[in-house]
């Protein structure tokens, strides 16, 4: 069983926005299947069938709307434009972990410290 | 007289008085690095003897140990005591004075860390690693170093490197111009000072610390750091975005870089959002969410990024990609419902359908209760779809449910309706399945889909016979309709046998009869019919019928095969006769070889030694070999009957035969391969199984293939048995399938 899902978005294919008119999706239909017809593009002429199929009545349209990919709200960044803080100075610390490298803290193997024992 | 010892006996000796001396057994537990015991040992030789050397030797073992602990073994504490005890049995020892300062110092403890170093300077004012970390303690602590003993301890090039970080720490960085010093330490403060004044030159000088992999890695990470800085003081993002990468990697760690990344990611993706990248602010988004994840900004911006990536990568039917996407959106708290349907689609894409019929639920039940919304059946509709979704993960339960909201909301929905009754038969609810259908059928009493599932339902009770009425209605409402035609006509040939076995000769005819209606072309229907007309003695009717049966499919020999058994069965061998003559006019021209081949007299055979008919049977067999005359297959068939039959003697001869008509022929090959194997003349053997494996390959018949090979292994382990006088292995059982001895026979 093919359920409704597995069908694409009807509109995106006969190249309509959501809100298009029976006249529209009509026209739109006749236009994409002068421009792929059965005999030259049979899988081409199939999809726009399947489609205008999805929404021929305004019974299957609504159906069809049903379970359709839902686009995003549209992105309004905030109102008050946010300034970006950056910390353009060097600090101590930062300082001193690099000067702590050029010394004994950086090593970890003092093996030439050791001395002999002599009993 | 006293005899003089060996030589050896004397190195005995000497090594018993030094294994009993506890100062040589701690020097050897030193030497193999067992610190713990030659400290042990040590300890306890001093406790019976005090001893200037063993006391230097126990401070050295308790020094390595201790920068073992510290430095090595994570054993920070314990290092630090040891190199403490270290110090306090040589305190005139620097170095382990030293190392305690040291230790102090990586633990933070500054003022100890000092004390130790001031000791170790007081001592020996030419210790320049003490002065070194001594003017590093009192740079960590604040302090202008410059007047300092410690200070005055370094020489005068040391000096001059620490100059500039003194400077630098000291707010009056010195320029790079001022000194050309050599050491790497000191080109760095310079570089780090140009920076800090703004020197143009800073970037060049940071450069070579950044790109050098032999600096340590925390002089190229501050380097890059810098450079990241000066990066963005030039208003280039990506570039110092790159520099602090890089500084994060080389393990830089500091507040300062996560803010600066963090503010810098989060700019990056409010621009990628705002030129429509919305994977671009996604991830540079969700990078700066890493860093730090508060404010309310940053979490609306990436769950919409995330929405709108998923969005673009659905339209692009790259739903794997969108669901990773709205899963985002929604972890961050994004509970729309165009989400929900997003990401419900996006489940079902990737048939992951529990998730979506859970999703879908959510969708419906938060859907716009305004009346101009969705209508009650769209409601439905939506319901039948969790259902579906439920239906496909498998949860029947949760299905019935689903769609019993499904019919709620659309009462009149009759598809909706069956679909409830298939969830509840799937269910095993045939009960409330039933209940279900009679609804339906009260309101459509001619509800084809309702009238089918009844049947079904009907079917599968005690009573099968119970669906015949259902069925016969939906013939009669639909004549062309498929599945009523053969279960009412399957039901009418099982009801049919039945009354025949009773003896209801009369009756059972009728419901063949009335099978034929249905299916007309069915041969065994007029089998059957003929059958009850030998039962009535009317062999006449029988022929007429069996001749109708024939004319269905001319040339199938499993017709013709069942009608010639039924007359043995019947007992009438003048009969089987003439359905073996109208076999070799129908279908003896459509053979292979014009005429009816062996194998269709060998199965007739194998029947009646089954029903103890020797004689018919000996008769078929002797049909079958003048049949096989000519024909490969034909003698392999006679061959592999009489093996069956354990007449190897025959066998072998029509093997033979075969393979003199055609010497590739697999089975023969193999079959003869055995014959040989039994008298042990393997090299005959091996040669017709070379050949049925080349014959097997170039066929791509594996199983031929499978059977060369059991048969040689089988032989090889039977021959490697004997010869170690061991019993041989169970008779090699090669399933051909070609005999079956199923009890069809009636």
């Amino acid at each position: 069983m093919t359920t409704q899902t597995e069908i694409g978005d009807p509109y995106k294919v006969l190249g309509l926005k959501r809100g298009a008119s029976h006249e529209e999706i009509r026209r739109a239909y006749f236009r994409q299947v002068r421009e792929h017809p059965p005999e030259t593009d049979p899988e081409g002429f199939k999809a726009l069938r399947a489609a205008y199929e999805q929404l021929r009545s305004a019974g299957q349209r609504a159906e069809t709307d049903l379970f359709l990919l839902q686009a995003p709200p549209p992105w309004e960044p905030p109102q008050r434009r946010r300034q970006a803080t950056f910390d353009l100075s060097l600090h101590r610390w930062e300082l001193l972990a690099a000067a702590r490298a050029f010394t004994d803290l950086a090593r970890d193997d003092f093996r030439d410290d050791y001395q002999a024992v002599r009993l | 007289m006293v005899k003089k010892k060996s030589r050896s006996q004397r190195a005995r000796a000497k090594a018993r008085q030094a294994a009993a001396n506890p100062v040589v057994r701690g020097q050897q537990a030193f030497h193999q690095g067992d610190y713990d015991a030659a400290i042990a040992i040590w300890k306890q030789a001093l406790g019976e003897k005090a001893s200037c050397r063993v006391t230097a030797a126990l401070a050295e073992v308790y020094f390595r140990r201790g920068l073992t602990r510290f430095h090595r073994d994570g054993q920070r504490p314990a290092g630090l005591s040891d190199l403490a005890e270290a110090a306090r049995l040589a305190s005139d020892d620097l170095r382990y004075t030293y190392h305690l300062g040291l230790a102090h110092h990586h633990q933070g403890n500054l003022d100890m860390a000092l004390a130790a170093y001031r000791l170790a300077l007081d001592a020996d004012p030419s210790f320049v690693r003490a002065a070194e970390l001594a003017v590093l303690a009192l740079l960590e602590q604040g302090q202008n170093p410059v007047q300092t003993a410690a200070w005055k301890a370094l020489p005068l090039d040391h000096q001059a490197e620490f100059r500039p970080l003194v400077g630098l720490l000291g707010g009056q960085p010195l320029a790079v111009a001022s000194t050309s010093p050599a050491s790497g330490g000191a080109r760095l403060w310079c570089a780090l000072a140009a920076f800090q004044s703004g020197d143009g030159g800073a970037r060049e000088a940071l450069l070579p610390f950044a790109q050098d992999g032999d600096e340590p890695a925390v002089v190229r990470a501050l380097a890059a750091y810098a450079l990241g800085l000066d990066a963005l003081r030039r208003d280039r993002q990506e570039e110092a975005l790159g520099h602090w990468e890089a500084a994060r990697r080389l393990g830089l760690d500091t507040p300062s870089l996560w803010g600066n990344l963090h503010q810098l990611y989060h700019a990056q993706a409010e621009e990628a959002m705002a030129a429509g990248r919305w994977s671009d602010a996604a991830a540079l988004a969700d990078a700066a969410r890493s860093l730090a994840s508060e404010g309310r900004d940053l979490t609306e911006l990436t769950l919409a990024a995330h929405f709108h990536a998923g969005h673009a990568e659905a339209q692009a039917g790259r739903w794997h990609q969108a669901l990773s996407h709205w899963e985002k959106s929604r972890d961050l708290g994004e509970n729309s419902r165009e989400l929900l349907q997003n990401l419900a689609l996006a489940y079902e894409k990737n048939e992951r359908f529990e998730e979506a019929a859970d999703l879908w639920r959510q969708v419906v039940r938060c859907r716009p209760r305004r009346a101009d919304t969705l209508t009650r059946q769209q409601v439905a509709l939506l319901w039948g779809h969790v259902a579906e979704c439920y239906r496909r993960a498998g949860d029947v339960e949760e299905a019935v449910t689903t769609l019993r909201n499904a019919v709620k909301n659309d009462p009149d929905n009759t598809d909706l309706r069956l679909e409830l009754v298939d969830a509840l038969v799937a269910g095993d609810r045939w009960g409330a399945a039933d209940n279900e259908l009679g609804r339906i059928l009260r309101k459509e009493p001619e509800n084809i889909g309702a009238l089918v599932r009844s049947a079904r339902i009907a079917e599968m009770g005690w009573y099968a016979a119970r669906a015949k009425p259902t069925w016969r209605k939906i013939l009669a409402l639909e004549p062309n309709h498929l599945e009523a035609q053969e279960r009412l006509t399957d039901l009418l040939e099982r009801e049919g046998d039945r009354l025949l076995r009773f003896g209801k000769v009369g009756e059972a005819l009728e419901c063949y009869h009335e099978a034929l209606t249905y299916m007309p072309e069915e041969p065994y229907l007029y089998l059957a019919c003929a059958d009850c007309y030998f039962d009535q003695e009317d062999a006449e009717a029988a022929r007429r019928e069996m001749d109708r049966a024939f004319a269905q499919k001319v040339d199938d020999l499993d017709v013709y095969h069942s009608a010639v058994d039924l007359c043995h069965v019947q007992g009438r061998s003048e009969e089987a006769e003439w359905v073996i003559v109208r076999a070799e006019e129908l279908a003896g021209p459509q053979q292979p070889h014009e005429r009816l081949p062996a194998g269709f007299f060998l199965d007739l055979a194998g029947c009646c030694f089954k029903r103890r008919q020797t004689e018919i049977g000996d008769d078929y067999v002797r049909r079958a070999e003048r049949a096989a005359v000519g024909d490969a297959e034909g003698l392999v068939a006679v061959a592999l009957f009489c093996l069956d039959r354990d007449d190897e003697g025959r066998a072998v001869s029509y093997l033979d035969q075969a393979l003199r008509l055609d010497p590739e022929h697999g089975l023969a090959n193999l079959h003869m391969g055995l014959s040989y194997a039994t008298v042990a003349e393997m090299r005959e053997a091996n040669r017709h199984w070379r050949q049925a494996r080349r014959t097997a390959r170039q066929t791509g018949d594996q199983e031929l293939l499978k059977m060369v090979e059991m048969s040689q292994r089988y032989f090889q382990t039977a021959i490697d048995m004997i010869e170690r006088g061991l019993p041989p292995p169970p008779p090699l059982n090669l399933d051909l399938g070609m005999f079956d001895d199923d009890d069809d026979t009636d």
